[in-house]
């Protein structure tokens, strides 16, 4: 807990004016600040919908200001504000990633390929300790499979060369090799893998490979220049 | 003095200097520079972009070069050109009122060149019109490996690499074990000529980011001279031209230093 009692005024302020609540008189602004504190760290899943406490710092919660400074309180559901949309099978609430560690798991939750493995992460400390978190769990899935990519990538000498000369690698090829190998990734995150990694993919066919840059003479030059942009558009718009 | 490389996929940027389109800034990429500019001042019918066609005059003021493929080269020039649109860019903010095209676009670059997938490539900032030379912003600085440097640079055909001694198998520094020509990575150092399995050698120069599979410098385990990965690439690929050797303490040139008075 940040040392609230501390703080002079204008700081105070500004965290609350975070929350959206307007300043009040420097004691209750502690007072507030201690409450939402504790809102937002809470470790003990709450039942209460009304007052469910997303974990983790993307947090913005909207009382109303207005409210007379002693009886405010977080009536309204708080949702976490995230780039991350979420394909789970039970949406009672708008919950976030984090939000699930303090909930109880259903079955049903799937592993969402756009699950942000930053909030996840976050709030991988506090959830360890409760039994089937489908969002450390997923992360944790997550590191497995990118640790055997890896490895495989370190036993196949002649791919490893091939990354290690810089060489473009088919992403189809490298989608098929994992697949042999047992190893299920989704292109999703090996794309980010390979990104991570500084490895260069291409998602052209093996025979096409780059698009050419032809040194003709200049009678075709009008047309070619045409076709080259087309072609070169195509490849990396896929890459995207 | 024109450096010249070989095998070179660069990316650059042209600034206009005719007044009514002033300030105008265009992204491309070519593997001959010099061929290029004459291009796009030359218009479309002679191989120049529409849309630098008849805008001219441009200048090339700034080219990035050492993609190790015109696939890697093409992508960053595409992130470059659709900073919103790229994945790797979205917290790369939109121009703001005060910031000039060519700001915003040093800004995107800036902001390049310290993330995946290209921060790790063996990349080199060449400024080609003095002029124009910015700084990067202190929160903004480039990989250590990266090299700013002036000048011109010119495309050099690669020569067709000796076959003599092809069967020639020698053995690695490092696990003793016998090398064949195709992974066999050599300190491009005359004195030294060090040869190693190219995987022992990035085992070695990753000791020190056990996480990463793609080296980026390291010490050479013979000559302990310090050389970048993508310079041993480069030699073992037949490009002589433009190999960097980095010594620890002068790995950023200070712009001051390139001056010509």
């Amino acid at each position: 807990m940040p040392h609230y009692s501390d703080m002079d005024t204008p700081e105070l302020k500004n965290k609350l004016n975070r929350f959206g609540v307007r300043p009040l008189p420097k004691r209750q602004m502690i007072l507030k600040l201690k409450e939402i504190h504790q809102y937002t760290h809470q470790l003990v899943s709450s039942d209460s919908e009304d007052e469910a406490p997303p974990a983790g710092q993307t947090v913005q919660m909207k009382p109303p200001v207005s409210r007379p400074a002693s009886s405010v309180k977080f009536k309204e559901p708080l949702t976490a504000i995230s780039p991350v949309k979420h394909h789970r099978e039970d949406e009672a609430e708008p919950l976030s990633a984090s939000q699930g560690s303090n909930t109880s798991s259903t079955a049903a939750s799937e592993e969402s390929e756009r699950s942000n493995p930053e909030l996840c992460v976050s709030s991988d400390g506090e959830s360890d300790s409760d039994a089937g978190i489908s969002c450390s769990q997923a992360a944790s899935r997550l590191q497995d499979r990118l640790k055997a990519v890896r490895s495989f990538i370190l036993s196949d000498s002649q791919l490893y060369s091939q990354i290690l000369q810089y060489q473009p690698l088919v992403l189809s090829q490298l989608q098929q090799q994992l697949k042999a190998a047992g190893i299920r990734l989704g292109a999703a995150k090996l794309v980010d893998y390979l990104d991570s990694q500084c490895i260069t993919f291409t998602m052209a066919k093996p025979g096409h490979s780059a698009p050419s840059r032809r040194q003709g003479k200049r009678t075709d030059r009008g047309t070619k220049a045409g076709g080259r942009g087309a072609s070169r558009k195509k490849v990396v718009a896929a890459m995207i | 003095m024109v450096v010249e490389v070989e095998s070179f996929f660069g990316v650059y940027m042209l600034y206009c200097i005719n007044p009514k389109f002033k300030g105008r800034i265009y992204i491309g990429f070519t593997v001959n520079p010099e061929r290029r500019i004459g291009q796009h001042n030359a218009g479309r019918h002679r191989g120049g972009a529409k849309r630098t066609s008849g805008r001219g005059p441009w200048e090339m003021i700034l080219i990035l070069h050492g993609f190790p493929s015109d696939i890697a080269a093409l992508r960053f020039e595409w992130a470059w050109q659709h900073p919103h649109s790229s994945r790797r860019l979205s917290h790369v903010s939109r121009r703001s009122r005060k910031e000039s095209s060519l700001q915003f676009h040093w800004r995107v670059v800036s902001n390049m060149l310290r993330v995946a997938p290209w921060s790790r490539l063996p990349l080199t900032v060449r400024w080609l019109k003095q002029e124009y030379r910015m700084d990067f912003e202190p929160s903004l600085q480039p990989p250590l490996h990266i090299p700013i440097t002036f000048g011109s640079v010119r495309a050099k055909k690669k020569l067709p690499l000796q076959s003599a001694g092809e069967e020639d198998t020698s053995r690695c520094f490092l696990c003793k074990g016998l090398v064949k020509v195709s992974e066999k990575l050599s300190c491009f150092h005359p004195s030294c000529g060090m040869s190693s399995h190219l995987i022992c050698i990035a085992r070695c120069f990753l000791r020190s980011e056990p996480s990463h599979l793609l080296p980026v410098e390291g010490e050479c385990p013979s000559c302990h001279r310090s050389v970048l990965w993508g310079s041993l690439i480069r030699h073992k690929h037949g490009c002589f031209g433009d190999l960097e050797e980095i010594t620890p303490s002068a790995s950023q040139s200070h712009w001051a230093d390139e001056l010509q008075i």
